[in-house]
């Protein structure tokens, strides 16, 4: 039993001329929840479409819970709970005929949590699944995934529809079933701040690549955005330094790496640095996948200040 | 779990054609009653002397009208089974569930296949016991085994309609394909009699076969059932190779 | 103990549980032998990560704030003892150094800087009255 719940493995997938996936080898580490983040189009949904078997790669391969995909699906699909992004199910039925179909093919089902679950997001049960706003299927879908008991679940975007009482809910219930328990769940979404408070781990997806995978806990205490003021700043990018965007003699560095030895750098250099501050994921997703404008003028390319979300 | 899903999307279908075969089957036996076989003079002369009235009735009666009303039956179960899957753009959800897609289209399929199966039985069941009323004494058991040709018949063309809508991925252009195959079954001989041509179509094989049963002294077309047979059972392998490969 | 998390905050979640605990220990709000939420329910009252708020407690633990006993709850710990003066000296060093820097960036007289730290402990105190606690 390997470390890793899911591995890709230089995994390309090519629709007609375009890389949806390109070269992406993805680590999620067993028992943690991964945030799987990207823009629209960046390559997520494809992805775990390959890992369930919905399509299959044009180069490379990838293991699920040590399970090599296409070759030995039925085995991944029998460990995992999977949310679609489409939150389709038969629309004839209810919500408690999906639970009755769907409980047949798993030997761990819980009726238990069905119970439980169907009582904290409040599912109508017995309403044609047709009929049901995306609120209520995207929570049917929970449902039906959460009640398999399974050792990984994928969710793709999970709250959708969800009012913030849902939300909340759908929260409580990872914190609480979910996140500790030995479970893996991939959390595919662009909701950064839901993503914020539970992720374990973080990988970042754009144009198929992955940009970057770390420990959310690593990824704040790296990145920096250091201000500076000074004449013949550094004005180029390098390994560490992700962005740099100037007006006149200040300067604002974003940085994924040693930001203290930057930052000493330029002090030697005889710039005053007035801010060397962390940053939200919000500003370090729009950084890293955001395209490159050099901007010299006036406000045009400044970081957006940090909005900051209390509970 | 699935069987259950498959048979209650094909209730309303099964119930239709099953009402539809019988009246059918009911209806023609009435005819032959009360008019004494008018169709016997519009289907054509009995094949030779040999025949029984009987074979002839049971040829006319069953080879015709209820034959051609079960192929047509047998298109819509074709496109509507699987077809429903696509239709509902529900995919996705079914396969990932841990099943080998290989089954999801094998129980499908034999889940259609039986209720032809109950649905060309009744019509049988219904003729049988109109013509033991008829004439007054139990027909020929032999009768019941018209089951097989109609049956065999209605499998080739529902399962060819299957494999269509799998490959189309819409029961539309399923059954459009399938029909338009069978029409040209149908219609291929009689172009083919103007040109001094002998074809047979499956409606030529469904009536010999039933004549047989009727007790006939013509064989059984074995030829033609094994070929019929063949093409079902490569129609449904083919379903099954195109589902496996099919990216959702 | 009530906490209040903003995760969207450059600041490690981890990080500002340990330093709001920290605070309330300080302002003697969490007196030696109370015993915190367990790791579960801040984590689901939170809707955080357990692991996030285990980390925290295991941090302060090592800091010596805070004692577990194996398979219950988590108390906090007399952090007087078992921790050396020179030992606490270090490890509040960083911190004195920041404030210097800081205080020299922003161009500030070194006494305003020391008054600003003898408000902020003054601060506390006052906190500590209200609450009645004699010593801390």
């Amino acid at each position: 039993m390997n470390e890793l719940a899911i591995r890709t493995d230089k995994l390309v997938k090519i629709y007609s001329k375009l890389r949806a996936v390109d070269e992406l080898s993805l680590n999620v580490p067993r028992g943690g929840i991964y945030g799987f983040l990207g823009r629209n189009g960046a390559g997520k949904t494809t992805t775990i479409r390959i890992l369930l078997g919905l399509a299959r790669p044009t180069a490379g391969g990838a293991t699920v819970l040590g399970f090599a995909i296409g070759r030995e699906q039925v085995a991944i699909l029998e460990r995992t709970g999977y949310v679609s992004e489409t939150k389709i199910l038969y629309g004839g039925l209810t919500a408690r005929e999906l639970v009755r179909f769907t409980r047949g093919f798993y030997p761990n089902w819980s009726s238990e949590a069905v119970a439980k679950y169907t009582r904290t997001f409040e599912i109508p049960m017995d309403r044609p699944f047709a009929k049901l706003s995306l609120g209520n299927r995207t929570k049917v879908c929970l449902l039906l995934a959460l009640a398999q008991k399974a050792d990984l679940l994928i969710l793709d975007e999970p709250t959708s529809g969800l009012d913030p009482v849902g939300v909340d809910e759908f929260q409580r219930v990872v914190a609480e079933d979910l996140a500790g328990e030995g479970r893996t769940v991939l959390i595919s979404s662009y909701q950064l701040a839901d993503i914020e408070r539970i992720a374990d781990w973080v990988g970042l997806i754009d144009h198929g690549r992955l940009l970057l995978e770390a420990r959310l806990d690593d990824i704040k205490s790296q990145f920096r955005l250091i201000t500076a003021a000074g004449t013949g700043l550094p004005q180029g990018k390098s390994a560490d330094i992700v962005s740099v965007n100037s007006d006149g003699d200040f300067c604002k560095y974003v940085v994924r790496n040693n930001a203290e030895a930057f930052a000493a750098e330029l002090r030697n250099q005889g710039a005053t640095v007035t801010d060397v501050s962390p940053l939200g994921l919000r500003e370090i997703f729009l950084e890293l996948v955001r395209k490159e404008e050099s901007c010299t003028s006036g406000n045009a390319g400044e970081i957006a200040a940090p909005v900051s979300s209390s509970i | 779990m699935y069987i259950w899903k498959c048979w209650r999307d094909s209730r309303a279908r099964f119930v239709i054609n099953l009402i539809l075969v019988s009246a059918i089957c009911a209806l023609v036996i009435i005819m032959e009653a009360k008019f004494g076989g008018p169709a016997s003079y519009q289907m054509g002369k009995p094949a030779s002397g040999v025949e029984n009235m009987w074979a002839t009735v049971g040829r006319m009666v069953l080879g015709g009208l209820v034959s051609l009303v079960i192929l047509f039956g047998a298109l819509t179960f074709g496109a509507g089974s699987i077809g429903e899957e696509f239709k509902e753009q529900t995919l996705g959800f079914l396969f990932t569930r841990p099943r080998r897609r290989r089954f999801l289209v094998w129980t499908c399929w034999l889940v259609g296949a039986c209720e032809l199966l109950v649905v060309i039985f009744l019509g049988v069941v219904v003729i049988f016991g109109g013509l033991t009323y008829l004439s007054g004494r139990v027909y020929t058991w032999r009768l019941l085994t018209a089951v097989v040709p109609l049956l065999v018949g209605a499998l080739a063309v529902y399962t060819m309609t299957y494999f269509m809508t799998a490959v189309a991925r819409s029961s539309e252009k399923g059954i459009s394909f399938g029909l338009g195959i069978l029409m040209i079954d149908l219609l291929l001989p009689v172009a083919a009699y103007f040109w001094h041509r002998q074809l047979t179509s499956i409606w030529d094989f469904m009536r010999t076969g039933c004549a047989w049963a009727a007790g006939s002294a013509r064989a059984f077309p074995v030829e033609q059932f094994i070929i019929y047979a063949a093409l079902t059972m490569a129609f449904v392998l083919g379903a099954q190779l195109v589902v496996e490969r099919m990216e959702v | 103990m009530l906490l209040h998390l903003n995760p969207a905050s450059g600041v490690p979640i981890y990080l500002q549980i340990e330093n709001q605990v920290k605070h309330y220990i300080a302002a003697g709000a969490l007196a030696t032998g109370d015993a915190l939420p367990s790791v579960r329910k801040v984590a689901s009252d939170m809707r955080i990560n357990p692991n996030t708020v285990a980390r925290a407690y295991q941090n302060l633990e090592r800091d010596g704030l805070l004692r577990s006993v194996p398979g219950g709850r988590t108390y906090v710990a007399e952090n007087s003892t078992g921790l050396l003066k020179s030992e606490k000296i270090r490890r509040l060093r960083p911190y004195a150094r920041q404030i210097a820097v800081e205080g020299t960036q922003l161009r500030l007289d070194p006494q305003e800087v020391v008054n600003l730290v003898q408000q902020e402990l003054d601060a506390l105190e006052v906190v500590d009255e209200r609450i009645g606690n004699p010593d801390r």
